[in-house]
């Protein structure tokens, strides 16, 4: 195991944060958040080429257009899909330390559009979490316009 | 394709934790190793393609460094960022161009040295799923998994026992890291729990290793013995994880479609006679069994259940042991055309199955298989 004792390090940096990305998701992603924190709304693009609907909103389309309109979807969503975990798991995230309650992730499908957000499910055992569910997104009191207040999802009483 | 292009030779290294050497001589040694076994001299060669991936190598161009150890010095050499089975399509179009005859393909990657889970995220949507740290691969695959269960009716037992099958297979592969002689699903269902419903023993474990595939022209592998026929090969790409169904492998459908069209593949159940699928999960095996064709959609676990894909069914799949019996990225894709073409020239040993003829080796990349390609092996 010798030759890992030569490994040396040399001062220098690459310093990522000097770079200029380009990201017209940034943009996008602004309005979107400003819609949920002025109007406790959610606005998600549409491609005129296909009508297909993104949320998260997306500068590109698969069809090769330019989704360039702005439509409002609902913030109640099916369950597509779903995991739990929690500090069991490899490199997982943490859950709650104390109570041990693992964390559900789920892949969900907003009302009116036509991808999937990853979500936090609260409210429910990870036992009774199935495909094909009701859920609505749980608003933060105060909505922060960002991606947190996505972040929890809880089930929709129908 | 009919007889167009062979492969002629091939090499693996025994994949390991760490196999304690650097990634230069780990890629010399499988080189070596393939191109003696097809009796050639690296002077003989004409085109090399790597398959590695620089994030994870560490350092940009990381097949710079590979130009000596891969035999590539003054010849003509590229790379894929991809699998190495995608290496092996750069090859066999060189090769079909008519101006090359002898390829030599190396797929390679050390988990040792670069660790965790970070490669897959930074697999990810850059601008906001790397932030939210939520997806990785495995948390990706165990949604993946849920979508696929609740579609099929497949239950985590199911699924446990394709990992058990993989694992009792790689006990008879001496390349193998990890295999677990008479296996079964209860054993890995209490493994340790990752994101449900996948356990550590449904993962394919990355580790150390690299493995080498010689190919030749119809001119060149006329003078082999035993060369083994790439028939035909279909490659397809799918959308971004959140983009699309999970539930099936559409794009692992369409490689199937175009390479069976191909190879004159109308009824793989009956024509294939084994498979090497590269299963990064558990899940995907059974998955996988419906976009290839070997049994309708939704029938993965039913045509598990019926012991079709054992060792001694009628369609072996990973008489190898498969991924879940080694992952070194970048290798294991080409690992699955190697098996299948060790199977055809029966020289399996101890995994063997008998009277194999034409074999499909399947080879992936990315987040919940995004890019698939499906290959069909036969000989004389």
């Amino acid at each position: 195991m010798e030759y890992k004792n030569e490994t040396i390090a040399i001062e220098g940096s690459w310093n990522l944060a000097s770079w200029e990305w380009k990201f017209e998701s940034i943009a996008l992603i602004r309005k979107t958040f400003e819609a949920m924190k002025n109007e406790r709304k959610l606005m998600a693009n549409k491609c005129p080429g296909c009508g297909r609907v993104y949320f998260l909103p997306k500068p590109y389309c698969l069809c090769l257009s330019i989704p360039d309109e702005w439509v409002e979807i609902k913030d109640t969503a099916t369950v597509t899909t779903y995991t739990f975990t929690g500090a069991w798991a490899y490199e997982g995230i943490a859950d709650d330390e104390v109570s041990g309650t693992p964390q559900i992730f789920a892949g969900v499908v907003f009302d009116g559009s036509d991808t999937k957000t990853v979500t936090m499910l609260e409210g429910i055992e990870p036992e009774k979490v199935h495909v094909g569910m009701r859920v609505k997104l749980k608003w933060p009191e105060e909505v922060a316009g960002g991606l947190t207040d996505l972040a929890h999802c809880v089930p929709l009483e129908e | 394709m009919d007889k167009e292009v062979a492969i002629i030779a091939y090499a693996q290294l025994p994949y390991e934790a760490d196999n304690n050497m650097s990634r230069e001589v780990m890629v010399l040694k499988a080189t070596r190793a393939a191109i003696e076994a097809a009796g050639l001299k690296r002077e003989d060669l004409d085109t090399v393609i790597t398959a590695n991936n620089d994030y994870n190598d560490g350092r940009t161009i990381s097949n710079m460094r590979l130009v000596e150890p891969a035999g590539s010095w003054h010849k003509n050499e590229s790379k894929v960022e991809m699998d190495g089975t995608f290496g092996v399509l750069y090859a066999l179009t060189r090769i079909l161009s008519g101006d090359h005859d002898i390829a030599l393909v190396v797929g390679e990657s050390q988990a040792s040295v670069y660790g965790g889970i970070l490669p897959g995220i930074m697999m990810l949507d850059p601008t906001f799923d790397r932030q939210r740290w939520l997806l990785n691969e495995v948390s990706a695959a165990a949604l993946q998994a849920s979508a696929y269960m609740a579609a099929a009716g497949v239950s985590a037992e199911q699924i446990a026992a394709v990992a058990a099958k993989n694992l009792d297979n790689a006990a008879l592969n001496p390349f193998a890291l990890r295999s677990l002689k008479g296996a079964d699903a209860k054993k890995v269902l209490a493994s340790r729990p990752l994101y449900s419903p996948i356990t550590e023993l449904m993962t394919a474990p990355r580790c150390d290793g690299a493995c080498a595939v010689v190919m030749a022209s119809a001119k060149a592998a006329a003078k082999v013995e035993k060369p083994v026929w790439i028939k035909g090969v279909g490659f397809s790409h799918d959308s971004y994880v959140t983009e699309r169904s999970l539930d099936s492998m559409g794009s692992l459908k369409l490689a199937a479609d175009a390479c069976y069209r191909q190879a004159g593949i109308e009824d793989p159940a009956s024509q294939i006679d084994l498979a090497e699928v590269h299963e990064c999960f558990a899940h995907e095996e059974l998955m996988a069994y419906e976009a290839l064709g070997f049994c309708e959609p939704l029938q993965g676990g039913v045509f598990f259940d019926s012991g079709a894909t054992r060792l001694d069914g009628k369609l072996p799949v990973n008489a190898s042991g498969g991924a879940l019996g080694a992952n070194a990225e970048y290798a294991t894709g080409l690992a699955r055309i190697i098996e299948a073409a060790m199977q055809i020239r029966g020289d399996a040993g101890r995994h063997q199955v008998k009277g194999v003829k034409t074999a499909v080796a399947h080879g992936q990349t990315g987040i919940c298989a995004q890019e698939n390609i499906v290959y069909v092996l036969g000989g004389e």
